[in-house]
């Protein structure tokens, strides 16, 4: 588990997820989320014109309707990030 | 910048704003009534469902959407959707996941492909890629709610 000023953040088991979040949401109410995800073992380092093709992609396969998430194992600076976003 | 009115900056941005939430709703939604449709339409009894309505108020969905959504998966006519993970490769080599609820396989198949070869990467099999990845379950609660030390001690009791 970790904890940053954003919030708490509990990894569980893929059989464990209901189990734990139960038992926490009794103790400390309704978790703000709970949910699978797909986690990246190892992330790729991207200079910022590599980084903007991939979030160009990401941004692309989102626009879908039909797409519910998207994960992928990268990582860019926080500029590029603020950048993109806007 | 042409035509030098701050409003219309406004609303263009706004407008593009809606149309961003209005189309995750729409997702949110569709999650909600797929969850709803395979178990029991009660959150109580149904995680899956419980879980996809916690996502929809993260969002600020509105009470009325997430019930007509758990009302959607009752009616008899509602198309059935399949969930699907497509597998690919980005530009630089990035691994990419894309879980999709859809009604139509092939439209959607075509339309991953197609987004991807447009962005320099390409469609690979399912495996290809997520064996580089963990499928894990994540909980998350706001920071207010207790200390650190609190929530850890917490999560190792519930097995976490």
């Amino acid at each position: 588990m970790t904890s940053s000023e954003d919030g708490h953040q509990i990894l569980a088991t893929p059989d464990s997820l209901n189990d734990v979040t139960k038992a926490l949401e009794a103790k400390f109410g309704e978790p703000r989320k709970s949910a699978m995800l797909w986690k990246p073992q190892n992330t790729i380092a991207l200079d910022d014109e590599a980084g903007e093709k991939i979030l160009r992609l990401i941004e692309s396969l989102d626009d879908s309707d039909d797409v519910q998430n998207v994960y992928a194992n990268f990582e860019v600076s926080d500029a590029l990030m603020q950048k993109m976003s806007t | 910048m042409a035509g030098h009115s701050q409003f219309k900056n406004i609303m263009h941005k706004k407008g593009r704003a809606d149309k961003a939430r209005s189309k995750l709703f729409g997702k949110l939604a569709r999650e909600i009534t797929v969850a709803a449709k395979l178990g029991m339409p009660d959150p109580a009894f149904n995680p899956r469902l419980r879980a996809a309505i916690l996502a929809a108020r993260a969002e600020n969905m509105p009470k009325d959407n997430i019930e007509r959504a758990v009302k959607k998966s009752q009616g008899a006519d509602t198309e059935s959707y399949d969930e699907i993970r497509y597998e690919g490769y980005g530009p630089g080599g990035v691994a990419v996941i894309v879980e999709a609820l859809t009604d139509n396989r092939n439209r959607t198949a075509g339309e991953v492909r197609a987004i991807f070869s447009k962005n320099g990467g390409n469609l690979a099999e399912t495996g290809a890629v997520s064996f580089m990845f963990s499928h894990v379950g994540v909980i998350e609660f706001d920071i207010k709610v207790a200390s650190a030390d609190a929530v850890l001690e917490a999560a190792i009791d519930a097995g976490a």
